[in-house]
This record gives C-alpha cells, structure tokens and sequence, in this order.
C-alpha cells in the first residue's frame, strides 16, 4: 500500500525573470514501512519536496495524498490534528523551543495532542539516542549534535505513520551518525513506520531500502535522466 | 615554529550541578601552513576548543600563544585587529548579516578595517563557490548550502593567515563539499595560510596533514598524515 | 488552558529582558493615561471651582416665581439645594453710595461660595446681614448686634440690627457692587411675591438641562427666558452639551497615545517569535493552541504590567498632590495643590486601552502566524514581515561606511515601530512647545495689551456716579496728591463726558445696524429710566443716539495709538483739533452684543471710516449750570445743546477704559479725544475716572494704608463707585498658576513617557540583535566602531523624532496664530490683538536636547551589555 503519494507536485517562487522553480513536477509514491532516501545536490529543491510532502508547505500545484487523503484539501486545523498524529518532522536545522527542557521538548507533540505521556517509551527513546542524562537541560546548553537526537526523539515521540527527516544526522559524527540512522531503522519496522530521509551521505542513502535522486526539482531515473 | 601554541587550556561551563568540563587541560601546537583537522564524537568539546583557540571564547584556565604573545592579554584594540587581519571564521550555522545583500557579507570583515576590496580576488572566490548570481540577494533569499557558501567566501575574502572552520560542509552535498575543500586547500597552500578544521567527515579528515581526536575535553590521538602529497 | 499559562510563563521567564520590556511598555502607558488622566480631570476640577465662584453653584435660577412654587421646587425630589432671594429695598447711605438690601435665605452664602464671618445670617424680620468690606466702605463699625439706621428707597427709615458680618466676595468687591442681606419671611416679602429669585442646585449625577427644564414645568415657570441655565458652571461641567466632547477628545487622545507607547509590544513580543509559533505549528499545535499561547503571555505581562501602572501613577499623583507651590507674579504665595485627584475614570480608561491594544497584537500576531503555512513562518525574518529590499539603494546608504549600513538599515526594516515610537513621542513634545507657544502667545499679547493703556492690572479704581453733575470729578491736586504716596506705582486718569451723535442713518451697518438700533430702545438694551437710546434727527435721514466721551492725557493717547485698527494718532493735531478716535461696537445680525452660543459673526454696528465726519451734540449749557445729567440728555432742549464735528482720525477695536455707569454703557460708541480738546468742548476740566496700581511686592501694611487713603480719595465726591481688586486678583493669580502648572505637567509627563517608552525600544531593539552584533565582532569590528555603530542608530531615531516634533509643532502653532489673528471673530473685540508669529526657540532647543540625549542614552546599556559578554555566548544568546 502506498503511504504516501504526490501528483505533479510543483512550487514555484517569484515570477518572471524572477522565477525559481524549486519542484517542478513530481510525481512519488512510497510505500508504507519502507526507508525512502533522497538524494541531491543542494538547491536541488528536495527539502522544499519534504515540506510538502509532511503538509508543512502548500504546493503551486499538484496534490499530496497521505493515507489515500487529499492532504492540502484539508483545512489548517484538520491538517494540523492529522499531521500531529500522522506525521513526525525532523528539520535541518531550528528545531527546539529554547524555553522549554529537553524533556518538555520531546513531549510537546503529545501535549498538544491533550494526550498523557508514554513516560516509559520516552525513557527508553531517549536512552536509546543517548540524551535521557541530559533531559532537564535547556537546548541551548547542548551541543549541535545533541540538539538534533532531541529532535530526532520528539519525530519519533507519538510514533507517527511517517517520518520525514531532513538531513537528521548533518551534524553528527559518523559513529552516532550510523548509530542514529540504525535506531531509525529499527523504529521503523518496529512500529510499521515510513522514513523519508534527505540526505547528501551517499553511505546513509545506501542504508534505505530505495534510493530517490533528485535535480533540478525533477525526479531522475536510475539512468540519470530527469522524469 | 608553531605559529599558534595552546597551553592547559580548561573550559568549564555552568555552576553547581549542571557544571560541564568541556575542555579539560588541552596543550597543543598548530603548525604554521598546515591543515589540522580535529574530530570527536558529538559533544566531545570540539567547538568550544576551536572557539578558544579563535579566541572567541575565554576560557576558564590556560593561554593560546600567537606569535609568543597570549591572545588574551591583548588589548582589545590589538583582538579587534587579529580577527579582522590574521583570523578567517566560517561558523557550524551560518551567521550572515541579514540587513545587507551577498557582496557587503562577504567583503563584511575588509569594509570593516576600512581597506581596499581587491575586486579580482573577492570575484575569484565568488566564482568558485557558485554564487555569481547571487550577489545582490540577501541571506533570507539564499537556501541553507548556499548561505553556507557565502560565509565560507567571507571567510577567505580578507585573505587570512589562519582559517578556522567549524563543519563547513555539513549541509553541502558531497560534489560542493568536495570543491570548497578544494577551494580551501587551494587558498592555504598559494598563501601559505594554516587551516584547523572541525569535521566528522572521514574525506576530509583524511586529506589533512594532521589529524587531532578529542573526547570527553581531552585530546585522545594526534596523527600526522605523512602520505599526503603536496603540490 | 493552564498548560499554555505553563508555556508562556517559561516564555516570559527564559526572555528576561524581553518580558521586562514589555512590561515596562504596558506599566507606562498605563501610568501615563492615569497620571494624565487624573490630571487633566483636576484642571476641570479647578475649572468648576472657579465657575462656581464666578457665576455661583446654582445649576439653574428661576426668575420671578412666588412662594407657591418655590415650595414646589423645595419638593422635588431630585433638587440637592435652594436659596431664594429677592430684592428688598435700596439702601441710600449717607455718604452718597447706594446698598442693594436683598431678602435672602441663608443658603444663598452656599450658593455664592460664600460663608459667615462672625455671627449669623438674617432670619427675623429686622435683621441684617452685611460683608465686611461694605462695612468698611460705609464707615460702620464691626460691631455685631448695633442698630443701624437705615434709609430705604421706598420704605422711608428703619432700623435694622446687624446680626452677622458676612466674608468679603471678591467678585463683588471688585468691581464695587454693595449688597446686603435682610431675612427672607412673609414681613419683608410684602409687595414682592412674585419677583422672587429660585437658585437651585440638583443632585449628582443627573442631567442638569433636562431637569432644569423638568422642574421648570412642573412649577409652572412658563416663559423660557425665566429659566436660566448656569451656563458659566455647566460648560465646566461639560454637561451643556448632550455629550461632553471635551471629555471624549481628551479621552480619545490619552487612548491614542497610550494605544501607540504599547504597540511596540507587538514587534517585541509576537513578531519576534513568529519563528517558533511556526515550529510549533510544523510538530503539530493547531491554529487555535498558537493564539492561546499567544493570549497567555500577553495576559501574564499585562497583569503585571497594569498593576504597576496604577500604583506608580497613583503614588505619583499623590505626590503631586502633597506639594507645595510657591511663586507669583505679585506676590509670595504658597499653598497645597489639593485641587488634584486621582480619576477613577482614568484608570479604568488606562486598562481599557492597553488592554485593547495587547488584543490587537494578540490579534495581528495570530493571524500573521496562521495565515502563512509553518515553513513560511519559520523562514520568516524575525524582524518586520514586509521586508522589501529596493534594488537600488538609496544615496545616504552609499555614502555611509559598513557598520553605520548595517544600523540604517534596520532601521528601515523597523519602520513602524519606529513610527509608532517617534509619533507617540512627538506628541508629547509637540503638546509641549504647542502648550509653550501658545502661553507665550498670549503672555505676549496681554503684555501689548497693558502697554496700551499701562494700568490694565490696576488695583483700585475710583468712577464718580453717574448721578453727579457732569461738571464734578477730581482735581489735577487731589490726583497728584494719591500719586504721591509710596504705596502707589502709578495713577491714570481720564475725563467722562456723557454725549449723544448725530449720524445719518445710512451710516447704520445694514441688518446689523439697525437691529442694533431696535435692540438698544428695547427694554434689554438702554436702561429705559434713563430715557430712550435713540432719537429722531432733524431731518428723516438724521438720527441721535448715545455715547460716551473720554479726554485722554498725552500719555494715554500715546497708548491708545498702539492699540488702533484703522488710522494713526498725531498727538498734537488731537490736542489742538476737532479729531477723535471712535469704538463701535460690534454686534451680530441680531444686534445682539453677545451671543452665548458663539456661533454668530459679529459686525459693527456703525459704518464708519477714518476721514469720515461725526458730529457731537452735548447739552453743554446744561451741565455748565449744574442741571441734572439724565433728564439734559432725555429732553432735547435745543437751547442747552451745542454741536461740534469731529473728524475721525483712528478706529479702535479696544477700549481701554470706561466709565461704569449705565450712562456711559459701551453698549453705545465711544469717542476718545485729547485732553484739551476735552476741555474746548465741554469746558470742564476735572477728573472722574481714576485708577490706582499699587506697587508690586506689595505687604499686608501697604494693602492697609492704600485702601484707607483711596477711600477717603472716593468719600470726597459722594457716590463714587471704587473698585478694590486686590483680593481678586490675587486668588485669580493663584488659579492661573495651577492651571499652568497642571497644563505643564501634563506636556511633561508625555514627554517624559513618551522619552522612556522609545528608550525602551531602542534598547530592545539593540539587546535583541545581540547575536548580529556578536558576529560583527568575530569579524573583528573594534569595540570603538561598534560603539559608533550603535550610537549612530540612537542618534538617528533622536533626529528623526526631533524632527518631526519640531515640523508638526511649527505648522500646529502657525495655524493657532493664523486661527486667532484672522479667522476667529466670535467675539466683538479681538482675541489676539498683537499679530505676531515668532518662533518660541526656547521650547525647540528642549525638544530637540531630549530627542538626542534619549537617542544616545538608549544606546549606552546595550553597548555595556556587548562589550561584557563573550562572543560564542553571544552568537549563541537566545534573545
């Protein structure tokens, strides 16, 4: 069953002479349960492809189905309410609420879902990512890498059908880089999850289960051509 | 000689419970003209030593010997003088002033010392990192890879002795990684500049002459790269 | 809702110094409409004190009702207080000056904010009741308890006993009307039931017209015109009018200024964290959980922040109320301001406003963060949402080195904070030089004025009685002889010659003219026991009407040039030749000379022009022969009359004196002529118009010894009306001085309030970019250049505020000075009579100093708080 599915999905910025086209054109479908990697330069248009995809940012054209529904036909509350539970986002960069503590942090998605906290799941989440010793701590008395795993443990908090993460392991070493993309991993197919994963690590892109590569905001085929 | 020497160099942050050792008595030479590379594993105390080292950043013990002279015991006048002239930062995010376009970020640390923008160079550097069309724009215009670029340009726009870089290629993908990387060395060896990088990139660690590993605020390894060729 | 209460508390306590700003923000706006608020309601305060002693505390009077309704009034159920009084008898002293005895009720001291000195007020039927300084003008001891003989213009003698001695009203002795008080019973009241006086005062809080009216016809008061509003005390009142528009336009304008100090809070607070609002919304917090975080910290700072607005402005209010003031133009004065209070109105105003403004940047900020989708709002610049970069820069940013771009440029990007700021500190200080211009304006003015005729602020002033022959008045000697006392600074005098024009009737000022005529032979207009006003001419064109002559010395004729509309004086041509200076009095189409609702245009009367010929018509054998002045000028008994032309050589608007009787009313035209000709003309060379300006610093001794010395001056011609100002301008004095003061503190207060809140903002603004200037100084901007930098910001905001204050202050003034020399003519005589603009440097140069030295104030706590931090710690601060 396809998760996810975009049709003709385009942005555009600007006009005229202007005129940037960031996706132009794209038409995916993913798989429910499988590890997705895209893969392209930069500005070649993929985290503008992500927002898109997560209902974060309305396409100039084209649909978005999550779940067989038409995601940006949704009104912004619905959407809102479907994204929280559907979907969990890892972003490049900008992630934390500064105020509150790591803790806090990772359950914020739940608490504006008015549901109580999973305290064990959290514990052991966030043992896995290596960050449960720093959980009173405020973001910014963490490292950046530390700053990501946080993240990475509030994407995976209220165990959505999928998640989208954009380059998720940028600023991290190689060691906790593998160690990251493999509790990815492992979540995934524990909780029939999706991940959608941009990245620019040909050896990270090589751990999905399929490769997407991305140029131009076009799709190119394993031949290298755009389609 | 070592241009730049860092003696028993603590950092502690924080009071009480939620005091941090991130560096705990570092001593080190950065030799002159040579790219050091230093990695850890995240949280290892990386950036606070670079940031030391620059002397952006006081630390809680120790000296960073310039020259034989204590960056700390400058003046603040003489400080200002050494980051505009002898220091080139490119930062872990990208730090541009967000009031003024691409070119004025760039030639940023020259207009401040009031000096002439040598236009051929300042293009050069522009035209290697891709960003011609883009010197008008303004940060807010420009995607992350290509804010970075236009920091890694403004840090070798006033042509400095030492370029300090804090994952520069982080969010860059690996055919741009690999041409800034190339820029830079580039760069280092024509001018003879020193390089002391921050990297968890194995590539790039590789192709440095020297190779620092640093955990838990102490340094664990130093490596020197003697296969590399030079040109 | 107490989770986002948790959130925003973490907000408020993690973003120390921008919750402080923010509060700081709401605290002064709200401090600023309290403190100006109540303020602004003591100088009203002050102005229904002052009405009430002017025109009295009545809300309304009913002129001529009987016992039968006035007990009907005593009734009704909303009246708060009455005092009838009618008018009793004339009391014709022997020293020739004439008492008006009134039967009263007590309550007509409350009425005339008045009260006993000594004793009692008159309740039987041979009481009475007098104020002291008639007493003293009478010659009568104060000895309570004599009997005084008493001899009545109607009722023959009788005794009366004096039972109390009443406080002097200054009113009244100022301008020397006598009155005294006999009891108000059916005995006294015989012959005059139905002429008695209802002064009633209705309860709190009510519509006074309606209930004036009301009452009036339920008692049975049929003829409007019997029913006469206090308009003196409702207009202070603000209830003359349906609706108080003073009250609104001052509300209006705190809500505006106090609205604009707040929106800062708008950028401060919500724009900032559009960033996060967008992160929130990207994890999955809907639209309506983003608004209630929102709310929850604005509510949280508003609490705060209105409480310690109120408080301050209440200490502050009451400080201001507890001191003391003392400074005079004459004298020493001191004494408690305890006229201020502090409104309640104001503070639920102060509330209200900042309340609505923190909605609408609840409001704004909610939709901005919903309306864009969350990457867009986590894209967004954290600054001003519409950021558009012109493609060509502009000449000023060319010119300026990096650094200095850099400030410029943010503040471009900050434009409507920076407005916002700028107009609400503008305000302030254009109120302030307005406020600045406007008292020097008529200070000024009235200064021309008193150079006109010098003794404007005389302090005594002696007028012989109508009643005495025309020939009688003062000697040169006698004149010579008060001029001589220490006491005196200087004495004026003039000669009165009662008269009658012969005009050609086409000289009448069409409609304006001749309902003048109609007016003045009506009962309201020439007093009718003095005959008529005019009369027929010769012939069918001519006509003759009253007026009134005065022979000015050299010295006032100097004066009065200043004061010309039209021509020019040629003093020895005035004292060797027939000219003359005319006055016309001005009137509206009604021929009305005063109009209270002010919205006629008045004319004059008489169509008279420089060069133009009037001839005078005196019965001058007549008053060589001693014969009674009245029935001279009623009868036209050619064989005492003379006639004499003159030329009219001046026109003036102002009349710089005149005689106090109902002969020499300025309701008729007035000639002023020299001295000689004076004499040529009538032959009489004696003085009955004198005034006497005491010197200044004066003590209680002097006060003592001039009085005594100037009323012996007025016991020599008996009858003579003096005039004793001293107490009255000194009280006035003491009102001007609070109004003033209250008028500056309110300009100062603004300025000072708007001075902190772009303080406040530029201190934000700067503390806010912290991490921009932490990566300035990586690069390696010196210490000294960013000082430059920022400096240069501040000092930028300081000139552009300067500016604008000073633009928008200039083109205010100008128009007050165009409005009042040239367009407003409601009154008969002119409201400003020196038409000069000048520029009052004084003010300017404030306005600007503060401008600059907030602008570079501002600055200095930022720059410490760069200089200090370290440069990692910076890039990396969270605010």
């Amino acid at each position: 069953m396809n998760i996810l599915e975009t049709k003709s999905l385009k942005k555009y910025y600007g006009k005229d002479a202007n005129l940037v086209k960031a996706v132009d054109g794209i038409d995916l479908s993913i798989e429910e349960g499988k590890f997705v990697a895209i893969v392209g330069s930069s500005g070649s248009g993929k985290t503008t492809l992500l927002h898109m995809m997560g209902g974060l940012d309305r396409p100039t054209e084209g649909k978005v189905f999550i779940d067989n529904k038409d995601i940006h036909s949704m009104n912004d509350e619905s959407l809102a309410i479907f994204r929280r539970r559907k979907v969990g986002f890892v972003f490049q960069s900008y992630n934390l609420i500064p105020v509150l503590n790591v803790w806090e942090n990772i359950t914020l998605p739940i608490e504006f879902d008015l549901k109580t906290v999973d305290n064990e799941f959290i514990e052991e989440l966030m043992r896995t990512l290596n960050i449960y010793d720093k959980k009173n701590a405020l973001p910014n008395q963490l490292s950046g890498g530390q700053q990501q795993r946080v993240a990475i443990a509030r994407a995976l908090a209220t165990r959505p059908a999928i998640v989208l993460a954009d380059e998720p392991t940028g600023n991290l070493d190689s060691k906790t880089s593998l160690e990251v993309i493999n509790l990815l991993k492992q979540s995934v197919r524990k909780y029939h999850q999706t991940l959608v994963m941009i990245t620019h690590d040909e050896k990270l892109a090589q751990m999905a289960d399929r490769i997407v590569r991305i140029e131009d905001g076009k799709l190119l085929n394993r031949e290298g051509e755009s389609c | 000689m070592s241009k730049l020497e860092i003696v028993n160099l603590s950092k502690i942050y924080g009071k009480g419970e939620s005091e941090v050792e991130a560096l705990k008595g570092i001593n080190l030479s950065i030799e002159n003209g040579k790219f050091t590379a230093i990695v850890g594993p995240s949280g290892s105390g990386k950036s606070t030593l670079l940031h030391c080292t620059a002397g952006l950043d006081n630390p809680t013990t120790g000296e960073v010997i310039l020259d034989g002279k204590n960056i700390f015991k400058l003046s603040e006048e003489e400080m200002s003088k050494l980051r505009r002239r002898k220091f080139g930062f490119i930062f872990q995010s990208f730090n541009l002033i967000p009031v003024i376009d691409i070119y004025e970020n760039i030639t940023l640390p020259i207009s401040i010392d009031n000096k002439k923008i040598d236009t051929e160079y300042i293009s050069e550097i522009i035209n290697t990192l891709g960003l011609k069309d883009k010197v008008s724009k303004f940060p807010n215009e420009l995607s992350g890879g290509q804010q970075q670029r236009v920091a890694i340009a403004r840090a070798l726009a006033n042509r400095p002795e030492i370029i300090f870089a804090d994952e520069p290629t982080g969010n860059l993908d690996s055919e741009t990684t690999a041409e800034v990387i190339e820029l830079l060395k580039l760069s280092v060896e024509k001018f003879g500049q020193t390089l002391v990088m921050i990297t968890h990139d194995e590539n790039i660690a590789s192709t440095a002459d020297i190779l620092i590993t640093i955990k838990d605020g102490k340094i664990v390894k130093k490596a020197e790269n003697k296969q590399r060729k030079r040109h | 809702m107490l989770r986002y209460m948790k959130i925003a508390w973490k907000y408020i306590r993690e973003y120390k110094k921008r919750s402080i700003a923010m509060i700081l923000s709401i605290a002064l706006s709200v401090f600023l409409v309290v403190t100006i608020g109540s303020l602004a309601e003591s100088t009203r305060v002050l102005q229904v004190n002052d009405a009430k002693k002017d025109s009295g505390l009545q809300h309304v009077r009913y002129d001529g009702v009987n016992m039968e309704q006035v007990n009907k009034i005593k009734e009704y159920q909303n009246v708060k207080k009455v005092a009838n009084s009618f008018y009793y008898d004339g009391w014709n002293h022997e020293s020739g000056l004439t008492v008006n005895i009134l039967g009263a009720e007590k309550n007509i001291l409350y009425m005339e904010s008045n009260k006993m000195k000594v004793g009692r007020f008159s309740t039987k039927s041979n009481e009475i009741a007098v104020e002291e300084w008639v007493l003293d003008r009478l010659r009568i001891p104060h000895e309570l308890n004599q009997t005084i003989k008493i001899s009545l213009a109607e009722n023959g003698e009788k005794e009366f006993k004096l039972v109390g001695i009443i406080e002097n009203n200054l009113d009244k002795q100022s301008v020397g009307n006598l009155e005294a008080y006999v009891a108000f019973n059916d005995e006294n009241l015989a012959g005059r039931e139905n002429h008695i006086y209802s002064f009633v005062e209705f309860k709190e809080d009510l519509n006074y017209r309606d209930e004036a009216k009301k009452l009036g016809k339920q008692v049975g008061v049929k003829d409007e015109k019997r029913i006469v509003l206090n308009r003196g005390l409702l207009t202070a009142m603000g209830e003359l009018n349906a609706i108080d528009w003073d009250l609104v336009k001052k509300s209006l304008f705190l809500m505006v200024v106090g609205g604009m100090v707040i929106y800062s809070i708008y950028n401060i607070s919500v724009l900032k964290r559009v960033q996060e609002y967008g992160m929130m919304r990207a994890i999955g917090s809907t639209k309506k959980q983003i608004i209630y975080v929102i709310l929850s910290e604005l509510f949280i700072v508003y609490m705060i922040g209105v409480l310690l607005g109120i408080l301050l402005g209440v200490f502050f209010t009451n400080l201001f109320k507890g001191s003391t003031m003392s400074s005079g133009l004459f004298t020493e004065i001191d004494y408690k301001l305890d006229i201020v209070v502090i409104s309640r109105f104001a503070i639920g105003l102060a509330m209200l406003t900042s309340f609505g403004s923190i909605l609408l940047s609840a409001i704004r900020g909610s939709i901005l963060v919903n309306r864009v989708s969350p990457v867009e709002a986590i894209n967004r610049s954290t600054q001003d949402s519409n950021i558009k970069f012109k493609e060509r820069e502009s000449f000023i940013e060319k010119v300026l080195t990096i650094p200095k771009k850099v400030s410029y440029k943010n503040l471009r990007r900050n434009k409507k904070t920076i407005i916002f700021t700028i107009v609400s500190m503008a305000v302030g200080c254009t109120l302030f030089m307005v406020q600045t211009f406007k008292t020097e304006l008529w200070t000024r003015d009235w200064k021309y004025r008193n150079s006109i005729d010098k003794s404007q602020m005389y302090e005594f002033r002696l007028n012989t009685n109508e009643g005495r022959p025309m020939k009688e008045g003062y000697t040169t000697e006698q004149i010579d002889e008060i001029s001589k006392l220490p006491q005196v600074q200087d004495v004026s005098f003039k000669q009165v010659l009662y008269s009658e024009l012969k005009i050609n009737k086409k000289i009448l000022n069409g409609i304006y003219g001749k309902n003048y005529i109609k007016f003045m032979n009506s009962e309201n207009g020439f007093l009718k026991d003095l005959g008529d006003f005019s009369f027929e001419g010769v012939t069918k064109d001519e006509m003759i009407i009253r007026n009134t002559i005065l022979g000015l010395s050299d010295r006032d004729l100097k004066s009065l040039s200043k004061g010309l509309k039209e021509g020019q004086i040629d003093i020895d041509q005035m004292k060797n030749e027939p000219v003359a200076v005319v006055h016309i009095p001005k009137v509206n189409e009604k021929g009305l000379y005063f109009d209270h609702t002010g919205k006629s245009k008045s004319e004059s009367a008489l169509n008279l022009k420089v060069g133009d010929k009037i001839t005078v018509t005196i019965p001058k054998k007549g008053y060589d022969k001693g014969i009674d002045t009245v029935r001279l000028l009623a009868e036209h008994d050619k064989s005492q009359y003379i006639d004499q032309e003159f030329t009219i050589i001046g026109i003036t608007d102002v009349l710089p004196d005149k005689d106090g009787f109902h002969l020499g009313t300025d309701l008729a035209p007035y000639l002023f002529i020299s001295g000689n000709m004076f004499k040529e003309l009538s032959g009489i060379d004696k003085y009955r118009l004198v005034r006497v300006d005491m010197k200044d610093n004066y003590t209680e001794g002097d006060y003592k010894i001039l009085k005594e010395e100037v009323q012996k001056m007025s016991e020599i011609i008996p009858g003579t009306l003096l005039e004793d100002r001293v107490e009255y301008l000194k009280e006035a004095e003491k009102s001007d001085i609070t109004y003033d003061l209250l008028k500056n503190s309110i300009s100062i207060i603004l300025i000072l309030i708007s001075g902190l809140s772009i303080y406040n903002n530029i201190n934000y603004n700067l503390i806010s970019r912290i991490r921009e200037h932490g990566i300035m100084k990586a690069i390696g901007l010196t210490k000294k250049q960013f000082r430059n930098m920022i400096r240069f910001e501040g000092l930028i905001y300081g000139i552009i505020s300067a500016t604008f204050s000073c633009a928008i202050a200039l083109m205010i003034e100008l128009g007050i000075f165009i409005y009042y020399a040239y367009i407003f003519d409601k009154y008969s005589e002119p409201v400003l009579l020196l038409k000069r603009f000048f520029i009052e440097w004084k003010s300017f140069l404030i306005v600007i100093a503060i401008n600059l030295s907030i602008g570079y104030i501002a600055t200095i706590g930022p720059r410490r708080q760069v200089d200090k931090i370290e440069i990692t710690d910076a890039i990396r601060a969270v605010e």
